[in-house]
């Protein structure tokens, strides 16, 4: 039998396979051939300065999951937010501090979604280039300081 | 062909203990042909005895054959009631064995139905296994309630013991229902007739299947590695969340502070206020403590009946 990690991400993989969100589609061949590692492509919403693209995002489980949060980060093309380093790294408090067991696949990928839905502008964190300098390669190391909650 | 070899093979399987065995066992047929199957192990230092009752269920006793008499090794009869009628470990004939094994059944016949009632009746989160050894079955009632059957004398149907787990307020309606004056005929009533009426309804609000929504919110399963059933709800009645008491257990493990032994936190979904002071968690406690109580019986009438053997 597999561990409670794996049964419960299956369970997310067939729930979001049969009830598709919208603008959020994943990567089957890669889940299948390993279910702690997925890549989920994010749409761009509609009338939204992010209309038209589309991003990519890596999320890694450990065997801690549920209870511990997937780390995620952007692969490839980063979209340009306030909240989004030019490395990938997504500063988002229920990704650290704010995780519960509640949250999941989908509800991740929609907060993120929503989040580039509410930018008005491009552009990155103030700090960005300092932080991408010194910052962990994993996300999940970073002491987040949550400014903004309006994001 | 090598004939000392042969001859070791045969003193191995005692040629005297086997035809002894034999006979016993075709006594046995004789006595009762119809009622109960015999089978040999290939060895014929062991046999199962087994009859069917009337559900689909087997009972069962394993004997072995050691110092010239028949020792019972194991049964699926509920422990209490068994150690006292077929005196487990001690040595006896296989017709005396075989005599306590029918009278037993035949006295247990009341406490077999009432397991069977509640097993096709109702639907039971536990035991895993609905084995009839198991003097306890814990129901899915409602949504958020949870009701524990425990059959204290498996030998009389009419003792037993009725808990409610979940909901304060829905749990609170329910013990004040089953509490106030019902009344019923004890042995023209069955189980799940008994708890209809006291509760005061025609029949269980949970007859279906187990739904989705009625698994763990945590780790989206009905069953956990542990076997438990998600029956442990948060306290806020606008969060309609079940849990195992032990994934809520290892969110609050994380996520908490604790105040003596209890872990106090927030529900992973609508924060409020949880602790592992939950009743799902105290009753596996009770389950240890219980379990514990009656190892230590079990040692106490053993060392009792090794100081009859002594004295006679």
């Amino acid at each position: 039998m597999s561990c409670p990690a794996e049964r419960r991400l299956r369970k997310e993989l067939l729930e979001l396979l049969t009830n598709p969100m919208p603008g959020i589609y994943i990567d089957e061949e890669k889940v299948a051939k390993n279910i702690n590692e997925w890549i989920v492509t994010i749409e761009g919403a509609e009338k939204t300065i992010y209309e038209g693209e589309t991003f990519q995002l890596q999320f890694s489980f450990n065997e801690k999951y549920p209870f511990d949060s997937p780390t995620v980060l952007f692969i490839g093309k980063i979209p340009v937010h306030s909240h989004i380093y030019s490395n990938g790294h997504i500063c988002l408090s229920i990704l650290t501090d704010d995780w519960t067991p509640a949250l999941s696949v989908g509800a991740v990928c929609l907060s993120i979604r929503s989040m580039l839905s509410s930018a008005t502008k491009k552009e990155r964190p103030p700090d960005d280039m300092i932080y991408t300098r010194t910052c962990s390669k994993n996300p999940k190391k970073t002491k987040w300081f949550f400014h903004d909650d309006t994001v | 062909m090598d004939l000392r070899n042969n001859s070791s093979l045969i003193e191995n399987i005692n040629i005297r203990k086997l035809i002894q065995t034999l006979n016993d066992i075709k006594s046995l047929k004789e006595s009762y042909p119809k009622s109960i199957e015999v089978a040999v192990k290939s060895n014929y230092t062991q046999i199962k005895i087994s009859k069917q009752l009337k559900y689909d269920i087997n009972a069962e006793m394993e004997l072995s054959y050691a110092e010239n008499n028949w020792i019972i090794m194991s049964h699926n009869f509920p422990e209490k009631t068994a150690s006292s009628l077929l005196k487990i470990g001690s040595s006896t004939s296989l017709k005396s064995a075989v005599e306590g094994f029918l009278l037993l059944i035949n006295n247990l016949k009341n406490y077999f139905e009432s397991l069977y009632i509640l097993d096709l009746n109702c639907i039971v989160l536990e035991p895993y296994e609905k084995l009839m050894s198991i003097n306890w079955r814990l129901i899915k009632y409602s949504k958020f309630a949870f009701i524990k059957i425990e059959f204290l004398d498996p030998l009389d149907v009419n003792n037993f013991n009725v808990t409610f787990y979940g909901k304060d307020h829905v749990i609170k309606e329910l013990n004040e229902a089953y509490n106030t004056n019902s009344y019923y005929d004890e042995d023209e009533t069955d189980i799940y007739q008994k708890l209809c009426i006291k509760l005061k309804i025609l029949e269980f609000p949970y007859t279906n299947r187990i739904e989705d929504s009625d698994e763990c919110s945590i780790c989206l399963c009905q069953h956990n590695e542990q076997n438990e059933s998600p029956i442990v709800c948060c306290e806020n009645p606008r969060c309609d969340q079940l849990f195992h008491a032990s994934c809520l257990n290892q969110h609050l493990n994380i996520n908490s502070y604790k105040v003596l032994s209890v872990a106090v936190g927030e529900c992973p979904f609508c924060k409020q206020k949880i602790s592992s002071n939950f009743s799902g968690f105290m009753k596996k406690q009770q389950d240890i403590a219980e379990l514990n109580r009656q190892e230590v019986m079990v040692e106490n009438s053993m060392s009792i009946t090794n100081k009859m053997d002594t004295q006679i």
